[in-house]
């Protein structure tokens, strides 16, 4: 075709259209969908989870900047203003990672007037969020129900009389039911065990924590053992904890994996990575448009005792037959 | 309707574009609806037969991971049942929970979906409670019996191989969903371990063999109860499945292994779906495979879009490039075709622009020089035309020009008014402003102006003077050379004499100077003067050479008119004489007729004879003058009234006058001419003859008339002729005159017979006559009879006033 004026006026005509066409298509196309996630730990927290999580949103066809748009609001403290910050920037729907995290969003979705869906990954929603005109699922982290199994677990390591529970006094849906469950769970044993709270909120408090421990050495409430209550803020804090604890040669209960391979002697509890996992089936079903109240709540389907042999050794304490058997994760030295 | 006409009506309206076009959009049509046709086949044949195959293959991978789910739970189990003895030694009721407690555990580790392990003892009582997530426990003791199916309703026969059990979840505690598993030992004191199977772990395996991305999968019992489905909700709901194609497959369950269930099923979400399921008969539980009926056949519909898409699209582009094709084609055949049209009307200067480079731009480059060469041709003709109608124009001005020339040269026989016209058309056709003709003097060599144009006054008179002297060099060239002679410019030619200079200064640049020559003879010259410089076509010099001869002509004419006038006048002058000398019809006859036209011949003709009486007594006593006198009065009232009545004076002889009627020329009734004649000259007589009685003279006029044959002619020898009347008659008229008295008309018989009805005349009796043997009867004539009187004949004859009109004889 030779390149007449006429066949190049054509071929711009029918490109001007083309353009055009794919223009309309782009600017046309519906807005992705937009997913607030806020996560009670630092980036640098277990990273691990959030893989999970957006791993298995991209088994189910989601990836970020092409078919969804995933706002990330990290770290252990400000959820209410997080929460609303979410809100505000329109999101479709709010993941939530944590207890405090979700009783944020709740209270913004409500402050906004506008009950988007929220996908928890906390304990049993217990408090008014529960209402039927808020619009909650997702996995119950059965973290406070697994307490028993923890004392057991620790139990069988020794003897342990009196086991320090170390409480976020900041989220009181977390630790006082943590302790109601310890107190419950004692009275199946055939020896008085007591709980010396200790309560800490930030790093000052950890260390003043473990001085209080220390000081109580030689004493009948020096607590033999730990027990680290499921909050997300000792998720935050693992190593710190850890730290204090080897120092006193105090065998330690923490309820997630990595908790374990950071060095916490014992760690039983709710898979998270797997409930990370579960999330991103719940935020699929929600964006395809079914209802909270079609998607059931669910409770842990994986529950992982972890076991750190280096700490145990470090401790100076065994590790019975009927741990190392049912362990999952075992962290060798 | 011309042939023109005929021949554009026979052009056809050309529906190339639409043939082309649709032959086209035909072809492609037909090739894409037989593809998609193809694809609707196929997806018939095949496409439906590899959804089938799919979903079976996905329901019976489903039916066998499930079953070995399960299968491989129970494997596990049997850690349970570990022998009771350690080494050789039999363990005792602790020891051997202790270690049933670890296989328990261990099993949590290598199945998580076990939440919880029961050891029972064959009576259904717990020996042994080991949990995931609570205090594990010895020896309660609690019986199971009641609350779980054994026995009885078949599902849980102790000693009867592994059973399975769906348990409903658990609402109040939130628990999950779960499946009852009771294995029995081998051997009744090993007991019964019912492990507790959280049901959602399933999900993972139901999830990953679902078909397509929407595809669902269940697993149910055999009341419709989910076990597992890839939609968790339905298991942690506790649904049961109850559409019509799932009862359908629940009842026949046991007979097929996999099967596909025909058409399209509504399922229990209300969904369009094609379904298969397959049986696991050991735990009688069925395993559904749905996928969507949208998406399954999304495909074929993609196909169908697609072909319809392509169908739409290859519609588009082949309308598009046919179009474009066809108007390639199209366009260039309607350029041409205007191109045609426009040189068909006339307009050769048009070129068809055409770039197909093909043979179309042949055709157009052919249909260009066609037009061209026609173009070229016409040109060509029409210049032709025009140089032949401008030949012509210029040769009928030149031919109307000389046609005047001619008439004028021929209409006037006067030099100067020809000689005039000449000029002015010898300037006029040759384009230039001024002209003269030139006259040679041959005796003394010299050219003098005759006619001038387009000169002034002043250059006239110089030029003439300067003529005088010498003879002007061009003209004199000419003269010599007997040719025209050019001056292209005189500017260039200084030095040629006064005239030369006179006419440059006169602002005349070209001459063009033609001799005018008759015969040998140079007679003059003509000349034109342009103030443009420059030569002359031989067209106008031959014009001019032309002009030239006619100006000879004219030349010549003139001068052969003068020659010719003045010999008439001589002519005339002799002829006057010669009338005065002879008789009048003598003289007209031999001019007439030269002198044989009065060769003698005999005629019948009539004399009058006159005669004076007293005349011979009267001329001896009178003088001659006197007599000379009388007789010219005499004479000058008798020959008017001869000539007037067409009679011919034969001779005067003194007093005598014989006149003679019919002869020479003939006249109409001679004889009463000669009567009339005679009367009227008696008449006239008598008055003379007062007038003479007066002057004492007695003259009286005798007057004969007489008639016969005579030989009328040329009498006499060469140097004098005359002519007479030979004959009896004359000699008898002689002697009857001769008897006449004063006053007295004689005749004869043959007279007064020929004049009976006009005059009375009586017999006067025969007398003798001398000369004449016998007497001859004499009449008189004495009058005209009062009838006829005054009826004069004219005889045309006389060139005189011979009227019957009193003659002027008396102012004489």
């Amino acid at each position: 075709v030779a390149l007449t004026p006429k066949t190049m006026a054509a071929a711009a005509v029918l490109a001007i259209v083309l353009i055009a066409n794919l223009l309309t298509a782009v600017l046309s196309r519906p807005p992705l969908p937009h997913i607030g996630v806020i996560l009670p730990h630092s980036p640098a927290v277990d990273p691990d989870y959030k893989e999970a999580f957006v791993k298995a949103l991209g088994e189910l066809g989601y990836e970020h900047g092409k078919s969804i748009k995933i706002t990330w609001s990290e770290g252990p403290h400000g959820f209410p203003g997080r929460a609303e910050k979410l809100e505000e920037m329109g999101v479709q729907l709010m993941v939530v990672a944590s207890t405090p995290a979700r009783e944020a969003a709740c209270e913004a979705t409500i402050k906004a007037g506008r009950p988007i869906p929220i996908v928890i990954m906390t304990i049993a929603v217990i408090d008014k969020c529960a209402d039927g005109k808020y619009r909650v699922t997702g996995s119950t982290l059965e973290a406070v129900e697994l307490v028993g199994e923890q004392l057991e677990l620790l139990q069988a390591v020794g003897k342990f009389d009196v086991v320090g529970v170390l409480i976020n006094p900041d989220t009181p849906r977390v630790g006082p039911r943590y302790l109601a469950g310890l107190m419950v769970a004692s009275s199946a044993y055939p020896f008085p065990i007591s709980f010396p709270e200790y309560h800490a909120r930030s790093d000052e408090d950890i260390k003043a924590v473990f001085a209080k421990i220390k000081a109580q050495d030689g004493t009948a409430e020096r607590p033999k053992a730990l027990m680290v209550s499921p909050d997300g803020l000792y998720r935050e804090k693992a190593e710190r904890i850890i730290k204090h604890a080897l120092e006193l040669k105090l065998p330690t209960m923490f309820s997630t994996a990595n908790q374990a391979k950071k060095g916490g002697l014992l760690a039983y509890g709710q898979s998270y990575p797997e409930a990370y996992r579960r999330a991103a089936f719940f935020v699929d079903g929600l964006l395809k448009g079914r209802e909270p109240k079609d998607l059931p709540f669910e409770g842990p389907s994986q529950i992982t005792l972890a076991v750190n042999q280096k700490t145990a050794q470090t401790i100076g304490v065994p590790i019975p037959l009927e741990i190392a058997v049912r362990a999952n994760e075992i962290f060798p030295p | 309707m011309n042939l023109l006409d005929r021949a554009r009506a026979a052009i056809p309206q050309s529906p190339i574009l639409r043939k082309y076009l649709l032959s086209i959009v035909l072809i492609a049509c037909f090739g894409v609806l037989a593809n998609g046709a193809h694809e609707w086949w196929s997806f018939n044949n095949v496409h439906r037969q590899n959804l089938e195959a799919a979903r079976k293959e996905a329901v019976r991978v489903a039916a066998e991971r499930v079953a070995d789910y399960i299968d491989n739970i129970q494997s596990q189990a049997q850690w349970t049942f570990l022998p009771l003895v350690r080494g050789d030694e039999q363990l005792g009721g602790q020891d051997w929970l202790r270690q049933s407690r670890l296989a328990a555990l261990r099993l949590f580790r290598e199945s998580p979906a076990v939440r919880k392990v029961y050891r029972l003892n064959a009576n259904a009582r717990e020996q042994l409670f080991v949990s995931q997530t609570g205090k594990d426990e010895y020896g309660s003791g609690a019986d199971w019996r009641a609350k779980w199916p054994f026995s009885d309703s078949g599902g849980f026969a102790i000693g009867n191989g592994p059973r399975s059990h769906l348990q409903p979840r658990n609402q109040h505690s939130g628990s999950n969903p779960f499946l009852l598993v009771a294995l029995a030992g081998s051997s009744p004191e090993l007991g019964i371990t019912v492990l507790e199977v959280d049901l959602r772990l399933l999900w993972d395996i139901v999830r990953t063999t679902k078909v397509g991305r929407s595809g669902r999968t269940h697993v149910i019992s055999n009341d419709g109860a989910v076990i597992a489905s890839n939609e968790m909700a339905k298991v942690l709901n506790g649904e049961k499945l109850k559409s019509d194609y799932v009862r359908n497959a629940l009842d026949h369950r046991t007979a097929t292994k996999i099967a596909t269930v025909p058409g399209v099923q509504t399922n229990d979400d209300k969904e369009q779906v094609l379904a298969a399921y397959a049986h696991i008969p050991k735990h009688d539980w069925l395993v559904l495979v749905e996928v969507l009926a949208s998406e399954a056949y999304a495909p074929f519909y993609a196909a169908m879009w697609n072909t319809a898409a392509l169908v739409l699209g290859t519609l588009a582009l082949v309308a598009f490039v046919g179009t474009q094709m066809a108007r390639r084609l199209v366009g260039p055949i309607s350029a041409l075709t205007a191109g045609a049209d426009r040189i068909g009307n006339g307009d050769y200067g048009h070129r068809i622009s055409l770039d197909t480079r093909d043979e179309l731009q042949t055709l157009a480059a052919h249909f260009n020089v066609m037009a061209a060469r026609i173009g070229h041709a016409q040109a060509e003709s029409d210049r032709i035309v025009a140089e032949r109608t401008r030949e012509l124009a210029t040769l009928v001005t030149e031919l109307r020009a000389l046609n005047e020339v001619s008439k004028a040269v021929n209409s006037s026989l006067e030099r100067h008014g020809v000689l005039n016209t000449i000029l002015e058309k010898a300037v006029e056709l040759s384009g230039t402003e001024a002209g003269a003709i030139y006259e040679f003097d041959e005796a003394s060599q010299r050219f003098s102006f005759v006619e001038t144009q387009g000169m002034d006054q002043q250059l006239t008179e110089l030029m003439s003077q300067e003529l005088i002297g010498t003879s002007p060099k061009y003209v004199a060239e000419a003269a010599q050379s007997r040719k025209p002679r050019v001056v292209g410019d005189l500017e260039l030619e200084r030095g040629r004499g006064p005239v030369a200079e006179l006419l440059r200064e006169a602002g005349f640049r070209a001459l063009l100077i033609v001799p005018i020559i008759h015969g040998e003879r140079v007679l003059g010259a003509i000349a034109v003067r342009r103030r443009q410089p420059g030569g002359f076509p031989q067209q106008v010099i031959d014009l001019l050479e032309t002009l030239a001869g006619q100006s000879a002509l004219a030349l010549q004419n003139a001068s052969l008119y003068e020659e010719l006038r003045q010999r008439k006048g001589r002519l005339e002058q002799a002829i006057t004489l010669l009338e005065a000398l002879l008789p009048r019809d003598i003289v007209s006859i031999v001019l007439e007729h030269g002198i044989d036209g009065l060769k003698p011949q005999r005629r019948e003709v009539t004399l009058v004879f006159f005669d004076l009486r007293n005349y011979t007594a009267m001329s001896r006593a009178l003088e001659p003058e006197e007599i000379a006198e009388a007789l010219r009065d005499y004479h000058a009232a008798l020959v008017p009234l001869i000539f007037g009545y067409g009679g011919t004076i034969e001779r005067f002889t003194g007093d005598g006058v014989l006149v003679i009627f019919n002869a020479p020329r003939p006249v109409e009734a001679p004889a009463e001419q000669a009567v009339r004649l005679a009367l009227e000259a008696r008449s006239a007589a008598q008055r003379l003859s007062a007038g003479w009685r007066g002057r004492g003279y007695e003259l009286e006029l005798g007057i004969a008339i007489d008639q016969d044959h005579a030989t009328c002619g040329l009498i006499g020898s060469e140097g004098r002729f005359d002519y007479a009347a030979i004959g009896n008659v004359t000699n008898r008229g002689s002697r009857l005159c001769a008897e006449a008295k004063g006053g007295q008309i004689l005749t004869t018989m043959r007279v007064v017979s020929a004049v009976r009805e006009l005059a009375e005349a009586h017999s006067l009796g025969k007398r003798d006559l001398k000369g004449f043997s016998h007497p001859v009867e004499v009449f008189e004539v004495l009058a005209l009879k009062p009838g006829a009187a005054r009826t004069a004949v004219a005889n045309g004859l006389g060139s005189g006033g011979a009227k019957d009109s009193p003659l002027p004889i008396a102012s004489a």
